[in-house]
Order: C-alpha cells, then structure tokens, then sequence
C-alpha cells in the first residue's frame, strides 16, 4: 500500500531518518519510538508537508513527487499541535478543508455531531483550547474519500470521551473503507491495531 | 556631595537594569524580533532618505561643486527640522513608527512561545518591568534616536537649541508611554482573541484559499496594510516628482511601478509569514501548484486594487494593462523568492535588493516589456520548483 524507497531526511548535516526500502500493507499502524527519533518528520514527509530525498508510492503508482494531486488527494493528515489561522471558525475550516478534499457535505455534520463540536464549532479559533483545536483537526482528517490516514500524536490533549469517539471513526474508517491509519504515540492505542512501525536509530522497521 | 551620590546611584541603576535578566530576555525576543522584521522597510526608508540627500537637484543651483552640493543637501536634510512644519511632520512619521512597534511587540507578547512572560516577568516590581520595557523600546527606537543625536550635533553647529531638545524630549516620552502601555497589558490577565471588529464583521461570509491572507490583514496586520499604503502613495508621488523630465515616458512609469513594489515587500513577507505559519496544513491539500500561485497573484491584485485604479486613470488603457502586468509578475516574484529564502530576512532582502537594480536597470535602458515576461517567467519557475521544497 504505501512503499517508501531510498528515504533520507536531514537538517543540515544531521540525517534524521533514512529508509532504503520499506513497504507497508493496508492496516492500522502504531509508530512508536523516543523523543525526536523521527516520528512526525516520517509522518510530515509522508503527508507531502515535509521535503525529503527519495520516493514515497500510494498502491505502487502514485508517487508523492511526480503524481502531488492525486497522493494528496488520498492522503489525510493531523498535525501533533496544530496551526490555524485564529480568524477561522471551526465551521470554516471545515468548509475549506472539505472543498479542498471533495468531501460530502453530510460528512462535516456526523464529525461535528459525534465528536460534540457543536456548542463551539461557529465561534473563531482563537477562543480554542488545545484539546477543542485538537478535536478538530481530527475531524478535518477524516474528511473527505481518503485512502490513508496519518495522525501525529492524536492522543494528546484529548478527555476520555473524545478518545473513544476517534477510536471509533478509525475502527468504521477502516473496517467500511478499507483507509489505513499512521498513528504516532508514547501511550498505547486502545484500538486493534495491524503492526508497529519502530522509529529509532535513524530508520524505520516494521514488525507487522 | 549628595548630587554626586544620587547621580552614582541613578547610574548604577541604569546599569543594572541594561544587564538584568528581563531586560535582555526581552531584547532578544521584541528587539531582534522587530529589526529582523522591519529591517526591509528602515532599509527602504534609509536609502529613500540617502538618495534624497545625495541625489536632489536644487533648482538653478550651479556655484555648488559636487562634494559641496551633497553636504549641503545633507544638512539640508537633517536641518529640516529647523522648520516647525517638518519637525511636526517628523514627530507625526515617527509616532507612526511607535505605533508600528506596538503592533509587533503586543502580537508577539500573545504568542504561545512567549506566553511565560506572563506569569514570570510580573513576578517583579513594577518598576524594574518598566525600566526593562523601557530599555526595549528605546532599543527599538534606535533609528530615532540615531537621527537625534544627527540634529543635535547639527542644530549645535548651526546654533538651533530647541528642537534637539524637543526630540529628546519627545523620544523619551514615547519609550516611556510604550513601557507603560507593555507593563499593563502584561500584568493583565490574558483575554482571548475574539478577533477585530472588521473580523467579525466579515465573519459569515465564504472564505475561499485566495482570500485568506486578506481576512488576516483584516484580523491583524492593519497597521502593516496602513504603513505599506502610505508608502506606496509616497513611491507614487514622490517618483513622479523626482521624475519629471520624463514623467510621460514609460520608464517613469515603470519606476514607479517598481517602487509600488518596493512598498509592498513588507506585506508581501507577511503573507510568506502567514502562509508559513498558519496555513501549513494547505502542503496537503490536492491543489495543482499552478492554482496556488494563481491563488496568491489573486490575492496581490486585491491587495492592490487601489494602486491599480489609479493605473487606469492615470495611463490609457493598453499602457496600463501592460504595467498592471509588470506590477503582478513583479509581486509574485517577490512572493516566489520566499519560498527559497524562507524566513531569513537578510536573503530576502538581498534577493529583492539584487532584483530591484536589474529591473532599474532595465527599465532605464527601456526594456520594460521584456522584463515583464522575465519576471513573469522567473517567478513561475521559483515558485514551482521550491513550492514542496519549503524550510519547515
């Protein structure tokens, strides 16, 4: 599903990750690994924010580099602790995020509804807390027809309730359309999960 | 006796307070933070006012040898302040400048980065916090203050007494009332941003990818919309009246047009900044790279939309067209520099510095209209080439 060849991401003369060969099958993947083994620049380089050397491939054809539409188009991602511009609602983000991603409309509503946006998802960004700002940019990586899922640290500043509602959605996600999930964190998923990706030593192994 | 006493305990205060803790936190945070944002414009302003003194042609003026012209222009420049209009004037531009610096240090003081501030720095007495936010202030007030100890050592040559005295006066009442206006926001409770009032007034209305950085000049770079304006009139005016032998030809048409440009580095930086910051999630967006340079061109026209009016009143339509286009490839240029230079200020500004003098160049030599194709053909290729390869 998703193979990564001849990766190497470094910040000036230090490589941080640098992967020969690795291919991935469809599942639900743990990443774990110390502080800055390298977690979310895999995850970043994965989502297309990052630049890198080498290749990333979606089923074997869609390249990251030579195909950035259609990858992008398939490929979702939430930040560890995300950015927006605080003018926003949470409502307009999610517009924005659902005509960039030709996502239905009837979907911003179930996310809205079943993660309990509603009371603040009109109101400016700006009055968010970390864990209303998380929530939603949970939501907007759930939006619209995407094939693999990548969330950094998607356990932080969570409550328990908002916890089982994401479990959910990836267990639905994955079960009724077969979308994979990268997830990175230091606590233990309290969902099935398919394998581990173990980030240390500047590479990635598999265990799945 | 006791002077002597009360002045050595002034000093040693003075002292203490230059090397305190808080004041040198704050200083690299507010002071190198404003510089290395600003350091465009106080560039744009210093050169403006060396070519002014250097480059003014007094009317009829023939008995001056060159060396002689350009001290006397000098002088001329610094002792405007020997008329009461301009000292009012420069007191006006220069409250324009504190205002300048208010909007960048309150923005910063409300980042999450620097939040600690808040519940660190008012742990000390009121005074020491005002004496630090003092010394910042004055630190970003050196342009200022470097000008005032020009008048100075000029109004004591030339035997002008009151206005030196006014500027520092006026200088220190500045730095004084910013310390204050800091002290007090800070040791306030943090209220959340619930926007501007232009924010909410835009708040139900369709906000596509291309009108985002719009909305944000509206929420918070009102100030920086405001000064880039001014400039852009001052590039305007003041270029077709440095240009009036060939105020018809198109070379000064085209200068000015440069200079727009000029005026806008620093809104075009800002929105580099912002895209940067706040819309690092649109990397993932499945957006072809071509609607994102559109987006942004978009976006510059908007901004702009007064400064092309004019085009079109002031020039016929096929001339204005032509530098409508210039004046667009220009800015995306200017805009697809930052996806290499990032947000190192320095680059930036020797990259618009070097492109400035070839687009000066051509233009003099009448080669508008094959610049415009260059620029228009450079900042397509700068862009699409370091578009996914932006410095995190």
């Amino acid at each position: 599903m998703l193979q990564i060849r001849n990766f190497r991401k470094a910040y000036g003369t230090f490589t941080v990750l640098s992967i020969d060969e690795l291919a991935i099958k469809p599942g639900i993947f743990w990443i774990r690994g110390a502080n800055g083994s390298g977690k979310s620049t895999l995850l970043k380089a994965a989502a297309g924010i990052l630049d890198f050397d080498g290749e990333i491939l979606l089923g074997g054809k869609i390249s990251l580099k030579r195909n950035p539409v259609e990858y992008r188009r398939r490929v979702n991602f939430a930040e560890a602790e995300p950015v927006f511009p605080e003018f926003l609602t949470g409502k307009e983000m999610m517009h924005l995020f659902a005509s960039a991603k030709h996502a239905p409309p009837q979907q911003q509503e179930y996310l809205i509804d079943s993660m309990r946006m509603h009371a603040y998802v009109n109101e400016p960004l700006s009055t968010y807390s970390s864990g209303m700002l998380k929530k939603l940019s949970l939501a907007l990586a759930f939006l619209g027809s995407p094939e693999v899922i990548l969330l950094d640290e998607p356990l932080i500043t969570m409550d328990t309730a908002s916890l089982q509602v994401l479990y959910r959605w990836i267990e639905e996600k994955h079960r009724d359309e077969n979308v994979s999930f990268f997830l990175s964190s230091h606590q233990p998923l309290e969902t099935v999960w398919t394998g581990a990706l173990i980030v240390e030593n500047q590479t990635v192994t598999s265990n799945a | 006796m006791d002077r002597r006493i009360d002045r050595g305990k002034s000093n040693r205060y003075i002292k203490r307070l230059m090397v305190s803790p808080l004041t040198r936190v704050l200083t690299k945070i507010f002071v190198k933070g404003f510089y290395r944002v600003h350091a465009g414009l106080l560039l744009f302003f210093f050169v403006t006012l060396l070519t002014y003194g250097f480059f003014i042609n007094v009317l009829n003026e023939t008995h001056l040898s060159p060396p002689d012209r350009i001290l006397n222009n000098l002088i001329l420049v610094l002792t405007l302040l020997s008329s009461p209009l301009m000292v009012i004037v420069v007191f006006v531009a220069w409250f324009f400048y504190t205002v300048k610096s208010w909007d960048y240090v309150l923005g910063q003081m409300t980042t999450p980065a620097n939040a600690f501030l808040y519940y660190s720095s008012t742990a000390m007495p009121l005074r020491r916090q005002t004496g630090s936010w003092f010394v910042v202030q004055m630190l970003i007030s050196m342009p200022m203050i470097v000008y005032a100890l020009f008048s100075i050592v000029v109004g004591a040559v030339y035997h002008y007494y009151l206005v030196p005295v006014m500027i520092v006066l006026y200088i220190a009442l500045l730095s004084g009332i910013s310390a204050v206006l800091y002290v007090r926001l800070i040791n306030r409770r943090i209220r959340s941003h619930k926007g501007s009032w232009l924010g909410r007034l835009v708040r139900g209305w369709d906000k596509p990818f291309f009108s985002l950085f719009l909305f944000a000049v509206m929420d918070k770079l009102k100030v920086a919309f405001v000064v880039t304006k001014l400039l852009s009139a001052l590039a305007i005016i003041g270029g077709f009246h440095i240009l009036t032998d060939v105020r018809e030809d198109t070379r000064a048409a085209g200068m000015v047009i440069l200079g727009m440009v000029v005026a806008h580095t620093l809104l075009l930086y800002q929105s580099y900044r912002f895209e940067h910051a706040a819309l690092r999630f649109s990397l993932n967006f499945p957006y072809r790279k071509v609607r994102v340079y559109a987006s942004w061109g978009l976006a510059y026209v908007l901004l702009t939309l007064p400064e092309i009016l004019w085009l079109f009143t002031r020039f016929e339509a096929a001339l204005a067209s032509g530098l409508l286009l210039f004046h667009v490839g220009a800015g995306l240029l200017v805009r697809s520099m930052l996806y290499r230079t990032a947000l190192d200020i320095k680059k930036f500004i020797y990259a618009v510095f070097y492109c400035f003098m070839l687009s000066f160049v051509a233009i003099v030599l009448k080669l508008l209209w094959p610049l415009v194709v260059i620029t228009w053909a450079s900042s397509w290729i700068i862009f699409q080439k370091y578009y996914y390869k932006q410095v995190p």
